[in-house]
């Protein structure tokens, strides 16, 4: 096991020099989560003016284009045609209550955004602690691997599921028959949970890239202190190693929901597209994108996507 | 005198790490006896940290056997390895490994919570451990809001809150500045004198180790140089890396004139006619007459005085820099055949950079090595 602690201060010949701190330093960088007065950044109001003025105009005019977007959106969710034609309406609001939105579109979403979380954790946490905390071999190797597999698109991961297992002529579900000696095997991705399945695998790799970090500081360390002090696995796991990197956890889940939460791609190809499986994402593009030869509702596409604003701002929030 | 039992006990040790290879242990035996204090000491990469990670069951052993008292915790042929979290230790790491997200109670008492501790003995025994260390009174306080020093104590607390068998301390003083960490020192010896308990440490420092132990084991590439008593090890080094590596030494090369039976070795230096040092052999070696020889002369042992003329034989050097030390002054001293001489003085006596002055050497204390011829 490797360990990467803070570093220490060194002088010019290399010696190391005020060192009382040395070993608090990466305390300190995990304090910060725990909200606790760790840092040593220098304070911004301290800072002469023509030096955060440049910083500081940026900052506002990136956060400006934001919150100017998030308004269009919902302006956009008031009017009927073009913006250019206003022509306010609540209709697109109270087109929520449809018994298709409630019953079929947030159910399926929920699932969906559900699995992909729980998935893409459940390969993600142990994936994280194998390569980073531990001495398996090849682990460089694996990273790229995990790494690569985020250049692959959703949609082609999403195809290469449909051919293992569509219930009609999946090669898994084909081999699995022929195993079980049965006729047919009803294994298949086109529904919530399959989505949810096969998003989780598609958004593994980035989770992974997020906790990787903050796993790789953890170190073995703490870990071993635990040990040493009597602590069996699963104390390890729930006292020491869950609690410090729970906020890079869960700031990983928020994003990989959010995520699953606006990917169109993936639910499009597993069933979505033919009016099944219906999910935010795909009624978002299908209103701005009609399939059929109406024109583009885009008040109906922005209602969803404020949805989506509201669930990440939320998220994020929190 | 009754001989202490064995608290840990290591028989043929080695271990070798994949992937570099590197042959970190390489057949150690060891025994540390109870309520001792014994340092592993050594350059980095000589192995203590592998040892003492072993003893821990953080890593495992290819070849040999570890022992705890009379049970075995590690046996290689059966592939037996005691879980660390079983073998009743305390362990201070070199980053201390304070948990960020505990309290100072709840890290020193983390090793209670875990054995499942009624929640008054967590507090009561908590309390005593701080006590202990000197860090009473700081129970609720965040462990990032502790200086390196506290978080050192902290560990230390949480390493004895359970009354291990054995403590194990890695390098735990190397982040501590030089004022805090003499401090710490000698808290370390007194609690440890205190409470009977066994200690292993790990140190690269050798001031640290001849300050602190009972008893020192020197390694390199893996393997025991020379154990003993800090005294032992001074001033009866086995070999040259024992010789060179706990304190200072100056050598000069020379050739043996004669051997009295007590064992006391004549040795005129070379390039220096008339002059000669006696010494002896600290490793059994014998020496016979004209054989080439090394002597070393530990700094201690000379004699600084300004160069004028004497009726004692004497080196005569240049003060190629002399450095302050508050309760010594510390020369380098060149000396023309020779390189240069280390010598320690007290403050009464100051020399500056560029003067002149005669060395002398307290008689007996050299020591005596096969040379070159």
């Amino acid at each position: 096991m490797k360990r990467r602690f803070g570093r220490a201060q060194r002088d010019r010949d290399g010696q190391r020099t005020s060192q009382e701190t040395a070993g608090g330093d990466f305390t300190a960088q995990l304090a910060e989560p725990f909200g606790l007065p760790a840092s040593t950044k220098p304070s911004w109001s301290k800072r002469p003016l023509p030096r955060i003025l440049g910083p500081a105009l940026l900052s506002f005019l990136a956060l400006g284009f934001v919150v100017m977007i998030g308004l269009f959106i919902l302006f956009m969710t008031f009017v009927r045609s073009l913006p250019t034609r206003p022509d306010f309406t609540f209709e697109f609001w109270l087109d929520l209550a449809r018994p298709f939105f409630l019953t079929v579109v947030v159910p399926n979403t929920l699932i969906l955004v559900a699995g992909t979380v729980v998935v893409s954790t459940l390969f993600t946490i142990p994936l994280a602690w194998l390569i980073n905390s531990t001495t398996l071999p090849c682990a460089r190797l694996f990273t790229t691997l995990i790494a690569l597999q985020i250049a692959i698109p959703g949609f082609v991961t999403a195809m290469g599921w449909t051919m293992l297992v569509n219930p009609q002529n999946g090669v898994f579900n084909q081999w699995l028959a022929g195993l079980v000696r049965v006729s047919r095997v009803g294994l298949s991705v086109e529904n919530p949970l399959g989505m949810g399945w096969v998003m989780g695998l598609v958004l593994t790799p980035p989770f992974f890239l997020l906790v990787s970090g903050p796993v790789r500081s953890l170190g073995a360390g703490f870990w071993e202190a635990a040990a040493a002090a009597g602590a069996n696995t699963r104390q390890r796991v729930f006292y020491i190693a869950l609690p410090l990197l729970w906020p890079a956890i869960l700031g990983g889940m928020i994003y990989i929901g959010m995520t699953a939460l606006s990917i169109f791609e993936v639910p499009a190809l597993l069933g979505a597209g033919s009016g099944n499986n219906a999910v935010l994402a795909t009624e978002m593009f299908y209103a701005a994108n009609p399939s059929s030869s109406g024109p583009p509702v885009y008040g109906a596409a922005a209602v969803y996507g404020s949805i989506v604003l509201f669930a990440g701002l939320l998220g994020l929030y929190f | 005198m009754i001989e202490q039992p064995s608290a840990v006990r290591l028989q043929n040790v080695s271990k070798r790490y994949r992937g570099s290879g590197i042959l970190a242990v390489d057949d150690l035996t060891l025994d540390v006896k109870e309520g001792e204090l014994v340092t592993l000491l050594g350059p980095s990469g000589c192995g203590k940290t592998t040892t003492l990670r072993i003893v821990a069951g953080l890593e495992t052993p290819d070849h040999g056997d570890v022992y705890f008292g009379d049970q075995a915790v590690v046996l290689s042929d059966t592939r037996y390895s005691l879980p660390t979290d079983r073998r009743e230790i305390g362990m201070v790491f070199q980053s201390y490994a304070i948990w960020p997200h505990m309290t100072v109670r709840q890290n020193v008492g983390f090793p209670l919570k875990v054995r499942h501790t009624a929640g008054s003995e967590v507090r009561r025994r908590v309390a005593e451990a701080l006590e202990l260390v000197g860090m009473a009174g700081t129970e609720d306080r965040p462990a990032p809001m502790l200086s390196g020093g506290q978080q050192q104590r902290v560990a230390l607390a949480r390493a004895m809150v359970t009354g291990p068998r054995v403590l194990l301390l890695d390098e735990p003083f190397s982040n501590l500045d030089a004022k805090l960490r003499e401090q710490m020192r000698i808290e370390l010896r007194l609690l440890q004198k205190t409470t009977g308990i066994t200690v292993v440490f790990v140190t690269h420092d050798q001031a640290e180790a001849l300050n602190l132990s009972d008893h020192i084991v020197l390694m390199q590439h893996g393997k025991v140089q020379q154990e003993g008593a800090p005294a032992d090890l001074y001033q009866r080094p086995v070999n040259e890396f024992a010789r060179d590596f706990v304190g200072r030494v100056s050598l000069f090369e020379g050739a043996v004139t004669a051997v009295d039976p007590s064992g006391k070795i004549c040795v005129a230096i070379r390039n220096a006619p008339g002059w000669t040092i006696r010494g002896r052999s600290t490793n059994g070696q014998a020496f016979s007459t004209d054989a080439a020889v090394q002597v070393a002369v530990r700094p201690e042992d000379v004699e600084v005085r300004p160069d004028e003329p004497t009726t004692v034989p004497a080196l005569s050097g240049t003060v190629e820099a002399a450095l302050f030390g508050g309760e010594r002054i510390e020369y380098r001293i060149g000396v023309a055949g020779h390189g240069h001489v280390l010598a320690y003085s007290s403050r009464g006596l100051r020399f500056v950079e560029g003067d002149r002055v005669s060395l002398t050497f307290r008689d007996d204390e050299a020591t005596v090595w096969p040379g070159s011829a």
